[in-house]
């Protein structure tokens, strides 16, 4: 599916896949998907949440998210789709990450 | 002196964040095991405080491996038992005399100065790389990094995973006598005597990374080793120590209580 360009003020919610359940979670403007998905009461593994260590990784199934930085994760995991949960801010209203990938 | 353990194996990392090597009867400085992190790659790329060319930027890098041309010469300080005899600090030798060979995955052995060495590294960095060498290891936090058998057990067990002990690239693998996994982590700010002279003190606990998702023969990466870790053991994986008395080790070492 191709996703759809969006402002900012658009994008209201994500899916996430974790521990094998899917969830909707709220977006809140400006935050990234980690703190959203720690505010929404779920427990994805996370650490540093500065970029670096690589915990928050997860797989991104939809949509397109920039990160603030990253200085853990290749080229290698960017091709395949990983990106960094404490560093992405979602660009599209279709955004779904799955935390088990 | 309470006994809780044994040495089992001892590695140094002759390039940060390569492949390591497992070594017998090595001196333990201030500064870590010698030999240990005597070179590092840096990348202008990087974060000026962590400036370091690492495997989780190349996974590949686990593969390639390192050997001192003159091996002996790297375990002991030349005159290691006259200064210590004296409560001196034992100098190391010359820098030529870690001159180190490293073989690519590829199978090519280069010397580790030999400009081809950087050469073949080029395209998996975004900044500019250059050789370190530093006599003070290039260690991530602490001089000593401890990692024990039952904590490996334990991580097993509890993700199903069949973990390799050299994905957490620890200093010291020991085996305690009568401990369960992350007992390590009741050892911080206390002190330990491996050995007949060696004193290390428990510093704090390891947080790891992505380092720990690399499979260390084939450079395939999970990270559910490293979910877990985060999630049941709030990141943490073995100890950080410092050396407050160097001294030699090899594998069988007793291991001590002190206080």
């Amino acid at each position: 599916m191709k996703s759809e360009p969006a402002s900012v003020d658009d994008i209201t919610n994500f899916r996430v896949t974790l521990d094998g359940t899917e969830h909707e979670v709220p977006y809140k403007q400006g935050e990234v998907l980690l703190d959203c998905m720690l505010d929404a009461g779920l427990d994805p593994a996370f650490q540093c949440q500065d970029g670096h260590c690589g915990t928050c990784m997860v797989g991104l199934e939809m949509g397109e998210v920039t990160m603030r930085k990253n200085n853990v994760l290749s080229q290698r995991d960017l091709d395949l789709g990983y990106v960094l949960a404490c560093q992405s801010i979602p660009l599209t209203n279709d955004v779904w990450v799955d935390c088990d990938s | 002196m309470t006994n809780i353990g044994k040495l089992e194996s001892i590695w140094r990392y002759p390039v940060k964040s390569m492949r390591g090597e497992a070594v017998d009867d090595v001196f333990v400085a201030y500064t870590g095991v010698m030999g240990d992190r005597l070179y590092a790659i840096s990348s202008s790329g990087a974060p000026p405080e962590f400036p370091w060319h690492t495997n989780r930027e190349h996974e590949e890098f686990v593969l390639f491996s390192a050997s001192y041309k003159n091996h002996e010469t790297t375990l002991k300080p030349p005159a290691m038992e006259a200064a210590l005899k004296e409560a001196l600090n034992p100098p190391y030798p010359l820098a030529d005399a870690f001159a180190l060979e490293i073989k690519t995955p590829d199978g090519v052995t280069l010397d580790v100065d030999d400009p081809a060495f950087l050469a073949s590294l080029r395209d998996k960095s975004e900044g500019e790389l250059t050789l370190h060498f530093t006599q003070k290891n290039a260690v991530d936090c602490r001089p000593l990094s401890l990692f024990s058998h039952q904590t490996l057990a334990q991580l097993e067990q509890e993700t199903g995973l069949d973990l390799d002990k050299r994905r957490f690239r620890a200093n010291f693998y020991v085996d305690w006598s009568e401990a369960d996994g992350f007992y390590e982590n009741e050892l911080v700010n206390r002190r330990l005597k491996i050995g007949d002279r060696l004193e290390i003190m428990v510093r704090e606990l390891d947080p790891r990374c992505k380092s720990i998702t690399i499979d260390p023969d084939t450079a395939e990466t999970h990270p559910r080793l490293l979910r877990h870790i985060a999630r049941k053991h709030e990141g943490f994986a073995g100890v950080y120590a410092a050396v407050l008395t160097e001294g030699t080790v090899k594998p069988g070492d007793e291991i001590y209580l002190v206080d």
